[in-house]
C-alpha cells in the first residue's frame, strides 16, 4: 500500500469532544462555520485531496445536521454514505461489516484536521503529546482489517483512541500541531492558525481581498471603523462606526456588528448580532452563547442587545404542492379501501404494524393513512416523515432523536413503518425518522406510497383469503399466509 | 433586598456589602439600588462581596454603574471582590472590568483600601 491509494475514508461524527465549555451549543462544533466552512466540510475535503472517493460517515445525535451540513459529497466528487447509530448504541457496531478489509482507509474525526499539507503515512495514527502523554490526534491511516478490529469494541472516543494506540500493526505519527474543534481552546486555535496559514482552497473559503484579510460579498463597514489584518469578515456582514475588528477575528456570514465592538481573536459564528460597545477577546460568539476561553467559562447573555441571533428560528418541513396533490390524489383513488377490514384494536396502528399483527397494515390505512391524507392537503402533515408523537412522547424522547420530530412535519408513514415487524428495533426507527425528517423528493415520496399500497392490498387480500371457507386441503389460508411475506420481500 | 453590611474597624467609614441572592436582574434590581444607596449615603467607601452572585443582567450591571457614579460624586469609592467567572465574563464583554476597580479577594481589597 502506499499514499496514492487511498480511496476510502471513514469520519466520526458520533463522538463530540468532552469540553464542556462547547456543551451548551444549539450545534456540534464541527459542524460551526469558521471562515466560510465548518470543520466537518473541511474534513471531508482533506480526506478526497488525499485520494479518497467514497467516505462513509458514521453519525451521532447531530444525525440530521450533518447530512444538511456535507450533502451526498456531489461537490467535492466522492460518495458520502451516512451510518446512522441509535442513541445509547455502539455507534461503530454497524460499520464493522461494511469495512473492506484490503482497502486502506483514512479515519478522522468531524471535528479534527490534519495540518496543512500532511499527508499520513499508511498504518499510522497520529498522537501528540500532551501532559507528558500521548494522546490521539483524531486520524490514522489504516487498513480496513486493522480498522475493524480496532472498531469492533469501541463505543467511546478515548476507548477507539486506547484501541488505536494498543495496536501493533500501527506506527505512531507525532504531529506538532493540528486544527480541533473539540475544545473551545483548540477551535480558537484552529481560526488563528487558517488566518495566518490558509491553505487554499482548504482552508478559507475565499480568496484575500489584501494580506491576511478576507471580506466576503456584500459586506458593509462603516469609514471609521477598524479592520485589521489578519481577519475573516463572512458575507453580508454589517460592521458599525468606530468598531475594531481583528487581529485573528473570525465573523461569520450575515452578522451585525454594532458601533463600537471590538474583536481580538475570537470566533463569531454566522448570524450573530455582537451589541454596541461590546468587547470580545478570546471569546466565541455562537448566539446568545458566549464562551471566554481566556476565563474557561461559558454563559447564556440574556440581553438581547448585547448579543444574539439575527436569525429566525427555523421553520418544520411543510409538504410541497407537489405532495399536497398527490395526497389528494391518493385521497381520492384510495377511498374504497377505507372499508377493508382491520386487525384488532390492540395499541396503536403503527405498533400492530411493527409487531406483525394480521390485518394491521388494513388498520393503518383506515385509522392513520387515508384520514390523514386530509391533514397533508391542508399542510399539516407530510406522507412521509417521522411517526406522529404527542407532545409528552416527543419530550421523552433522547436529544437526537427529538430533534428530527420538532423539525420535520410528522409523516404517515416512513422507512421504519414499511419494514413492518423488521422496523420495530428503536435504531430503525430512529434512522426512519431521521431519514425522513428530511425534505424529500416527490419520487422518492411516490416510491414509498407504492410499496405502503402493496402491503395495504397483501394484507387485504390475507384478510379477505382468511374469510374464505377453508378447502379440504387448506390452500387457500397457506397462500393468504404467505401473500405479506412475499410483498415485504417484493 | 437585605444586605449584609459589615463595617471594617480599621478603616473607618468603609463596609463590605454581601449579596444575600444569586441574580441582580430586572427581577430585584430596584430592591438593590434602595438598598445599595442607604449604604452608600452613609460610607465613604464600599466594597462589594460578589462571591454568591452568578448571574447578572444589563439592569443589574446598570444598578452596578449607579452606584459607582453615586460614590464617585462624593468622591468615595466602590470596589468589587469575589467575582465569579460568569459575572466576570460579562463584566469583560461590556467592559466595565476597565470601569470598576475588582480585587480577586477581600483581603486583597482591604489591602489596597489601607495602602491609599
Amino acid at each position: 500500500m502506499n499514499a496514492a491509494i487511498l480511496e476510502r475514508a471513514l469520519i466520526l461524527a458520533c463522538w463530540e469532544g468532552d469540553d464542556p465549555l462547547l456543551a451548551g451549543f444549539d450545534t456540534d462544533p464541527a459542524l460551526l462555520d469558521v471562515a466560510g466552512k465548518t470543520t466537518a466540510q473541511r474534513s471531508v475535503e482533506q480526506a478526497v485531496a488525499l485520494g479518497a472517493h467514497r467516505i462513509d460517515v458514521v453519525l451521532g445525535e447531530r444525525a440530521a445536521a450533518y447530512e444538511a451540513c456535507l450533502g451526498n459529497g456531489e461537490r467535492w466528487g466522492c460518495a458520502i454514505v451516512y451510518h446512522y447509530a441509535a442513541p445509547g448504541a455502539q455507534p461503530l457496531r454497524s460499520i464493522v461489516r461494511l469495512l473492506a478489509a484490503d482497502a486502506e482507509y483514512l479515519l478522522l474525526h468531524a471535528d479534527t484536521n490534519l495540518p496543512a499539507g500532511h499527508a499520513p503515512a499508511p498504518d499510522t495514527v497520529a498522537c501528540r503529546t500532551e501532559d507528558g502523554e500521548a494522546r490521539w490526534c483524531g486520524w490514522a491511516r489504516l487498513s480496513g482489517a486493522v480498522l475493524a478490529a480496532c472498531a469492533a469494541t469501541a463505543d467511546s472516543r478515548p476507548a477507539l483512541a486506547q484501541t488505536l494506540f494498543a495496536e501493533a500493526r500501527l506506527r505512531r505519527d507525532w504531529v506538532e500541531a493540528h486544527a480541533s474543534a473539540a475544545s473551545a481552546g483548540g477551535l480558537l486555535g484552529a481560526a488563528r492558525r487558517l488566518l495566518r496559514a490558509p491553505d487554499y482552497p482548504i482552508g478559507i473559503a475565499r480568496r484575500p481581498s489584501a494580506e491576511g484579510l478576507w471580506l466576503g460579498n456584500g459586506v458593509r463597514i462603516h469609514p471609521t471603523a477598524k479592520v485589521v489584518a489578519p481577519a475573516y469578515i463572512g458575507d453580508h456582514v454589517l460592521v458599525g462606526p468606530g468598531a475594531v475588528i481583528g487581529p485573528d477575528a473570525v465573523i461569520g456570514a450575515r452578522s451585525i456588528v454594532d458601533r463600537d465592538v471590538a474583536i481580538t481573536q475570537s470566533v463569531v459564528a454566522p448570524a450573530s448580532y455582537v451589541g454596541a460597545g461590546v468587547e470580545l477577546r478570546q471569546a466565541i460568539l455562537v448566539g446568545r452563547r458566549l464562551v471566554n476561553v481566556a476565563l474557561g467559562v461559558a454563559v447564556e447573555i440574556a440581553d438581547r442587545e448585547l448579543a444574539g441571533s439575527v436569525a429566525g428560528e427555523a421553520a418544520p418541513t411543510r409538504p410541497g404542492v407537489g405532495e399536497r396533490l398527490l395526497a389528494a390524489g391518493l385521497w381520492a383513488v384510495l377511498g374504497p379501501l377505507r372499508r377493508a377490514g382491520g386487525g384488532p384494536a390492540t395499541g396503536t396502528a403503527v405498533e400492530a404494524v411493527h409487531a406483525g399483527v394480521p390485518g394491521s397494515w388494513a388498520r393503518h390505512f383506515r385509522e392513520v393513512f387515508h384520514p390523514g391524507l386530509a391533514a397533508v392537503v391542508r399542510g399539516r402533515l407530510r406522507i412521509v416523515g417521522p411517526a406522529p408523537r404527542s407532545a409528552a412522547e416527543i419530550a421523552g424522547l433522547p436529544d437526537a432523536w427529538r430533534n428530527p420530530c420538532l423539525e420535520g412535519s410528522c409523516g404517515l408513514i416512513n422507512e421504519a413503518l414499511l419494514l413492518g415487524p423488521d422496523g420495530a428495533d428503536p435504531a430503525i426507527r430512529y434512522a426512519g425518522d431521521v431519514l425522513a425528517a428530511k425534505k424529500l423528493q416527490i419520487r422518492h415520496i411516490a416510491g414509498a406510497v407504492l410499496r405502503y399500497a402493496r402491503m395495504v392490498l397483501a394484507d387485504v387480500h390475507a384478510q379477505h383469503q382468511d374469510r374464505l371457507p377453508a378447502s379440504p386441503d387448506g390452500h387457500s389460508r397457506h397462500a393468504a399466509q404467505e401473500a405479506p411475506a412475499l410483498a415485504r420481500d417484493s | 433586598m437585605e444586605l449584609t453590611v459589615t463595617e471594617v474597624d480599621s478603616l473607618s467609614g468603609t463596609a463590605i456589602v454581601a449579596f444575600p441572592v444569586d441574580n441582580l436582574d430586572a427581577g430585584n434590581v430596584k430592591d438593590f439600588r434602595a438598598a445599595i444607596q442607604t449604604v452608600a449615603d452613609t460610607h465613604d467607601t464600599v466594597v462589594l462581596d460578589m462571591q454568591r452572585l452568578t448571574f447578572v443582567d444589563s439592569s443589574g450591571l446598570g444598578a452596578l454603574l449607579s452606584c459607582l457614579r453615586t460614590m464617585k460624586g462624593k468622591k468615595g469609592q466602590l470596589l468589587l471582590f469575589g467575582m465569579t467567572k460568569p459575572v466576570r465574563a460579562l463584566f469583560e464583554l461590556v467592559r466595565m472590568h476597565r470601569i470598576f476597580s475588582i480585587y480577586n479577594s477581600r483581603e486583597e481589597a482591604l489591602a489596597e483600601l489601607a495602602a491609599a
